[in-house]
Formats: structure tokens, C-alpha cells, sequence
């Protein structure tokens, strides 16, 4: 089929062996790419049971049918594994220039197994792989990694590293590209980390053949003609997802304190995007792109002066911001420059920070736990001591180094209730008492608590869906979760669907441009319900069920003290309501299992 | 001089000009094949993050002088540097004599790859949303 490549590349680690993998048409047609086909390799190769950081569990690099070629926002690639933070399923986007060197050297994707025996590099240029000594790298951060790589190896080209938190193997280490661009969530820097694998590299010279060459040009340029007319892409290009702490604090379902409160009055003008204008100094748009939602950023003066950035984005500014009780911009750029180099996820160590602080001020942490520090909300000096010591597990920062969920096992005396997290994976920053969708979104998201799955603030607050409800919202979220599914397998960038906003039908559109099959709106929503019943399936194989589709107690049964969604809380009844409706939707049991005749209309085998 | 018109701090990095350049000419996407190509130079440089590379069709072109195959020629009008792609046999003579880094070597088709402005008709600019690139002809 045109559009593939037709094959991964089976790298081997220990064996420093590789092969490739041929990838059928009508296997592909089943899956199309990225998340979808991410789901199928993962279910056949990861065996049940094995802790996500044993040699024997894959770790997927994959592109799409669309990446490489002109289709708008098709530079992103995705990261399969099993996930450090929860033991389930991940998926982790990243953009950069990952994804089409990968097709133009013929490969639709990486499949690396094993762990090699010392610490490596893979250095893959068209067909040729080099497993390569990096035991001069280790200990390097992520920067200075990908600068040695630039100057040595090459310097365009995609790039993968890891910093010390990868290597330490943090729960939440990320893994970077272009600098700027991670692989956030979920853990995937710590199961490079596990494999001693410190950096990928790869250039193509080849090109991506397409059916329609002429035609997908046309519909770049039909994207750009609407980002041109659009008010919400032209926000988009100009603030980037600075623009969304508006919507969250007026909708009050801003993370603030550790999600006590729902709103940051002492934020406005600062952390938001009247902060962005004293320090940006350019747009970036990932390539293909028409709509440059980066924002590179340096600070001019202050203690943090000569810090420069691309971001931070809009959950950066609030779990490092307004969840710590922190109005510095300054702060959050140089916390975010921190965690980048370091390679730890911006989201998770917020979180960890916020819940570590709520526990110092609720006294279930003294100065004797944190080694001396004073850890009340808003304290800066603690927070970036502490973000230095989490990625190199050094006292008190080897407790944060386990997330949420272990430090609340670990302290114990009932602080679970303040942590949170779904599955494992700390929550993104958005408090669903201000829109109750996000709080399903949150709880059947096969990686834990993500926002990327569904964005149902776009409905909830902005599309008029009455937000204090249930009702509804099982049905919005499932349909929400196809259609991103649908982009994810592309592998496209999701913002452009909402924002530009394209209809979906313009990519079924654009599929049929690239391979010269017809694929339709109806085919794409099959495979998408295909692909989350498979990724049930994987999760239920590794135990997961109803009882881990949670939400934090406080979500469930504290009423938000402030803002415009006061008083407001989901409430339990409300919530397994929406469990049960999203479980009959997609066909499974009440205790969320895939239901045999659900498996049976979906082609798939247990 | 007719040249493409670069002003580098209105570029975001997109890329679309690549893009559009390789399809046009090569009916795929390749980053071999694209004749004009951005130069990420964040974070290192913040005055100009991106630096859009291509040729400039200089008056007094180096890569012309260094081709031993005579394969580079500056066209009638004086205007614009052409590659006679029967000449060239992909030497890299020319990389390294362009002080610009705006000529590159296909490594598939051991040829060079260069801008001769589309005859007249550049299609990248077309895709240029921000004003980074122009052409030198009248629209």
C-alpha cells in the first residue's frame, strides 16, 4: 500500500542483531499505523505479567501511513511500551523530525527488544544500523546528548535521547527530540533507560511514494487557507496553549494547590498569555505544519536570565505553576528547562511536587522527611532543588522519584486522597468538577490520568455541552476518543482537527491520497473502536478492570471551594453511571472485559 | 539579481517550503530532494532561530567555478545558476565551495540539488504563510 514503508526494524539489543519485519497490506488495513498498529505489535510481542522495565518488554518507535508526506501536522511520531508509572498500556507523541527520517530511510517504525549488555546509542542511516558505544554519553543531559549527536553524527536528521532520570529509570522520565519536543508521559525515557539504550538517531535519503502527490498538496494548502480565516488557529499561532489558562480559569478548572482549588486569581497576567508576550521571541511550527503553536521564549533579565526555552505549554504552566501556588513565569520556564534536560516529565513532577506540599502543609511531611527543605505551596528554591534530586534519586527527591500513587503508599495516614492520579499516571491540568467529562476521560484512559485522548473541555466549556452533568458525556467521550484515535494512527498532530479545525472527513480524504485506497469516515471509526477494544484487551490481560477505572476521592466527593464551578463535584453514583454507559457503548462487560461478540464484530483475537 | 528573498526572523520552521519543493520536483517527499531547507539554530541562536537555506544565484557563483564537469552554468540573462543534470555526476565539488550551505548532494541519485527559482514560477513561496520567503518575479 502506498503511504508505508512496508517493514519495520527489528533491532535486537543483546544480540546487536537486527531484522525486518515485513507489514502486510491487510494487516494494515486493520490498523493503520502509530497507535493502532502500536496496539496490535504490543499485544503480540509484551509478555503478560513482566514488569515494564524487564529486557523482555518492546519498545515501539512508530510513524503512520501519512508521516513523511505533505499531509498538515505529519511529523509526529509515537512511542508503544509498557508503561513505568502503571503497568498498563503507553502511548507517548512526540514531534520532530523522528518520524519522517524513519520513512525516508524505509522503515515504518522501530520494534527494539532486549537490553544491551553496556550503555548504547543506535545510529541508523537508510538501511544500515550501528549499535554504538555510549558509555561517554551516560550521565549526560538530554541536551547536551543531542548536541553531541548534532555535531558528531549528524545534524538534522531525527533524534531521540535520554537524560539522567532515563538512565535512573524515574517513572516519569521522558525522552526528547529537537531539544524541545518529548515523549512526556508515562515513563517511556525510563524503559530506554532499562534497555541502556541512551540515544537514537536516524537519517534517510529515501522518500515517501504517495498516490496523489499533486492532490495532497492541494489540501495543504486548503489547511492553510483556513488557518488564515480561522480565529481560533490564528489564537493558536500566536499564544500557543498559553491561550488555554483562560479557558481553564474562567471555567474554574485550573490545578491549583494540588487541585484544592479550581481557580489562581494571582496568576492572571502573569502566567498566562500577557506573561508570554514580555518573553517570547518567535513561533515554531513543527515541520509540515501551518499552524506554529510553539512559542520559543528567553528571559531577558532576573536571576533565571539567559534561560531559553521552547514552551512552556499550558500544562507546564499550571502543574509547575498555579498546582505549586506559583505566579513566576520566570520559575516555570527555568523548572521547565530543568525537567528537559533532565528528561522528566513537566506533568508528573508537578504533581509530585504539589502533593508532596499539600502533604508538608497537612503536617504528614516535616523538615526531617524532606531533608531540611520548607516545602509550603510556592516555595521556588525547594521546588527546583527538588526536581535536580528526583532525576538523580538523592534524598528526599528518591521519593518523589516514584509518583503519586507510592508516595502516598509510602507515607501512608490516608494521603491517597491527595494524590492524583488514575492508574498511576498523575493527572493533567484540568480539575474535571469544572467539566465532568474529563473525569471519564480520565478513568477509561488506557495510560491513566491523560488529557490527550479526548479534550472534552472543547465541548464542555467552549461548544456549550452543559459542563455540571454526567448525563450524556459516556456517549461525547467515546466519540472523542475514536476521532483521536483515528489521528493518532495517521500519526497526525490532534490540535488541527479541533483548531484549524479540519473535519474528519479531510482525513479520510487525505488517507485515500496517500495509499489510493478509499477509506471512508465509517472504515476509520471501525478501526478506531477495533484499536481501543485491542488496547482493553492488553490492559485486562495485565489485570487492569473496573476497579482501576478511578478518579481521586476528592473529584468524586469534594466540593470545589471557589471559582464558577463552586460546590461542585462528580459524586460516585454520577460517576459509575458513566462507567457503565462507556463500557456498554464500546461492547464490554460491566467490569469493563470486551464482551466475545464485541470481539467477534471487531475481527479481534484474545 | 533574481533570487528567492529570504528574511529569516519572520520563518517559524515549518518547513512547508521543503515540502512543497520536493513534490513539485521529485513528486515525493524527500529531504534529499528539497531545494530550499530550514536551519534550526535555536537554542544556540535566538536572535535567528530558523535560517531558511537556499541559493542565492550569486553574480560571481563559487560552486560554478569549483564544478570540474562544467555541469553549473550561470544561464543567458546572467540571472540564474542552472545544473545541467547530464554533466553532473554528484563530485560535491560544489558543497563545498558554496559559502552559503545552499547546494546539497542527493545521495540516491548522485546529483546535485539546487534552486533555479522553477523557471521562473518558484512554487515554494506559495507555502510560505509568514512572508520568510519571496520570489523575485512579479506575482
Amino acid at each position: 500500500m502506498l503511504g508505508y514503508a512496508g517493514k519495520l526494524l527489528v533491532i535486537d539489543l543483546a544480540a546487536r542483531k537486527t531484522e525486518a519485519r515485513e507489514c502486510r497490506p491487510d494487516f494494515l488495513r486493520n490498523c493503520l499505523g502509530g497507535r493502532g498498529l502500536g496496539a496490535e505489535l504490543l499485544y503480540e510481542l509484551c509478555p503478560p505479567g513482566v514488569d515494564p522495565l524487564d529486557p523482555s518488554v518492546p519498545f515501539l518507535v512508530l510513524t503512520g501511513p501519512v508521516s513523511g508526506t505533505p499531509f498538515p501536522g505529519s511529523s509526529k511520531h509515537v512511542v508503544v511500551t509498557k508503561s513505568p508509572a502503571t503497568g498498563g498500556w503507553l502511548d507517548s507523541y512526540s514531534s520532530g523530525h523522528m518520524a519522517p527520517h524513519l520513512k525516508y530511510a524505509g522503515w515504518d517504525g522501530l520494534v527494539i527488544l532486549g537490553k544491551s549488555e553496556r550503555p548504547c546509542y543506535l545510529r541508523i542511516e537508510d538501511q544500515k544500523v550501528e549499535f554504538c558505544d555510549a558509555d561517554f554519553l551516560w550521565g549526560k543531559d538530554a541536551f547536551e546528548t543531542e548536541r553531541w549527536l548534532r555535531e558528531n553524527i549528524s545534524s538534522h536528521g531525527g533524534k531521540m535521547t535520554i537524560g539522567p532520570a532515563g538512565e535512573n529509570q524515574i517513572r516519569y522520565a521522558c525522552i526528547n527530540s529537537d531539544f524541545f519536543r518529548q515523549t512526556g508521559r508515562g515513563g517511556a525515557g525510563a524503559v530506554m533507560g532499562s534497555k541502556n539504550l541512551k540515544a537514537i538517531a536516524v537519517n534517510g535519503s529515501g522518500g515517501v511514494r504517495t498516490a496523489d502527490p499533486q492532490g495532497l498538496l492541494e489540501m495543504l494548502r486548503e489547511a492553510m487557507q483556513t488557518v488564515q480565516r480561522s480565529p481560533g488557529a490564528q489564537n493558536m499561532s500566536r499564544l500557543g496553549t498559553f491561550m488555554v489558562v483562560d479557558v481553564t480559569q474562567t471555567a474554574g478548572m485550573l490545578p491549583t494547590l494540588n487541585f484544592q482549588r479550581g481557580t489562581f486569581p494571582r496568576g492572571v497576567g502573569r502566567i498566562d498569555k500577557e506573561g508570554l508576550e514580555k518573553i517570547k521571541i518567535s513561533d515554531q511550527a513543527c515541520a509540515s505544519c501551518p499552524m506554529p503553536c510553539g512559542k520559543l521564549v528567553e528571559l531577558a533579565a532576573g536571576r533565571f536570565a539567559g534561560s531559553r526555552l521552547e514552551g512552556p505549554e499550558y500544562e507546564t504552566l499550571c502543574l509547575l505553576g498555579s498546582n505549586l501556588g506559583i505566579d513566576d513565569l520566570s520559575f516555570i520556564v527555568k523548572a521547565n528547562l530543568l525537567c528537559d534536560r533532565l528528561g522528566l516529565d513537566t506533568m508528573s513532577m508537578g504533581n509530585a511536587l504539589g502533593f508532596a506540599m499539600e502533604c508538608f502543609e497537612r503536617g504528614f511531611l516535616t523538615r526531617e522527611d524532606t531533608g531540611g527543605l520548607d516545602l509550603r505551596f510556592g516555595n521556588q528554591e525547594s521546588a527546583l532543588e527538588l526536581i535536580e534530586k528526583t532525576a538523580r534519586r538523592e534524598g528526599f527527591g528518591s521519593l518523589l522519584a516514584l509518583g503519586v500513587a507510592e508516595m502516598a503508599r509510602r507515607i501512608g495516614r490516608g494521603t491517597e486522597d491527595y494524590a492524583m492520579h488514575v492508574k498511576g499516571l498523575e493527572l493533567p491540568a484540568y480539575d474535571p468538577r469544572g467539566a465532568f467529562g474529563a473525569a471519564l476521560t480520565f478513568a477509561v484512559n488506557p495510560r491513566g490520568g491523560c488529557h490527550r485522548r479526548a479534550w472534552p473541555p472543547a465541548k464542555e466549556i467552549l461548544g456549550g455541552v452543559p459542563p455540571y452533568t454526567v448525563e450524556g458525556k459516556a456517549e461525547m467521550i467515546r466519540g472523542m476518543f475514536n476521532d483521536r484515535c483515528i489521528l493518532h494512527s495517521l500519526i497526525v498532530c490532534d490540535f488541527h482537527a479541533g483548531l484549524i479545525p479540519l473535519r474528519m472527513e479531510y482525513y479520510a480524504r487525505g488517507l485515500t491520497r496517500v495509499t489510493g485506497e478509499e477509506f471512508n469516515l465509517d472504515r476509520l471509526r471501525w478501526i478506531a473502536e477495533r484499536t481501543e477494544t485491542r488496547i482493553r484487551l492488553f490492559n485486562c490481560r495485565e489485570g487492569f478492570g473496573r476497579k482501576d477505572d478511578r478518579v481521586p476521592r476528592r473529584i468524586l466527593e469534594e466540593p470545589l471551594p471557589d471559582g464558577p464551578a463552586r460546590g461542585q463535584r462528580i459524586g460516585r453514583e454520577g460517576f459509575e453511571r458513566m462507567l457503565d454507559e462507556y463500557y456498554a457503548l464500546r461492547g464490554w462487560d460491566p467490569q469493563g472485559s470486551p464482551r466475545e461478540e464485541t470481539l467477534e464484530r471487531l475481527h479481534l483475537v484474545r | 539579481m533574481k533570487r528567492i528573498q529570504v528574511s529569516p526572523r519572520k520563518c517559524v520552521g515549518c518547513e512547508l517550503c521543503g515540502i512543497a519543493c520536493s513534490v513539485t520536483r521529485g513528486g515525493e517527499v524527500r529531504e534529499t530532494g528539497m531545494r530550499i531547507r530550514i536551519k534550526r539554530q535555536f537554542p544556540e541562536r535566538a536572535d535567528r532561530p530558523f535560517q531558511p537555506a537556499v541559493c542565492r544565484q550569486c553574480e560571481k557563483p563559487k560552486c560554478v567555478e569549483a564544478c570540474p564537469k562544467g555541469a553549473l552554468l550561470m544561464d543567458l540573462q546572467g540571472e540564474i545558476v542552472r545544473l545541467d543534470e547530464k554533466l553532473c555526476d554528484g563530485c560535491g565539488a560544489c558543497v563545498e565551495a558554496c559559502p552559503f550551505e545552499a547546494i546539497w548532494i542527493d545521495p540516491q541519485r548522485r546529483m546535485a540539488v539546487k534552486c533555479d527559482l522553477c523557471r521562473g514560477n518558484p512554487e515554494c513561496v506559495r507555502y510560505c504563510q509568514f512572508g520568510a520567503i519571496e520570489s523575485p518575479f512579479a506575482p
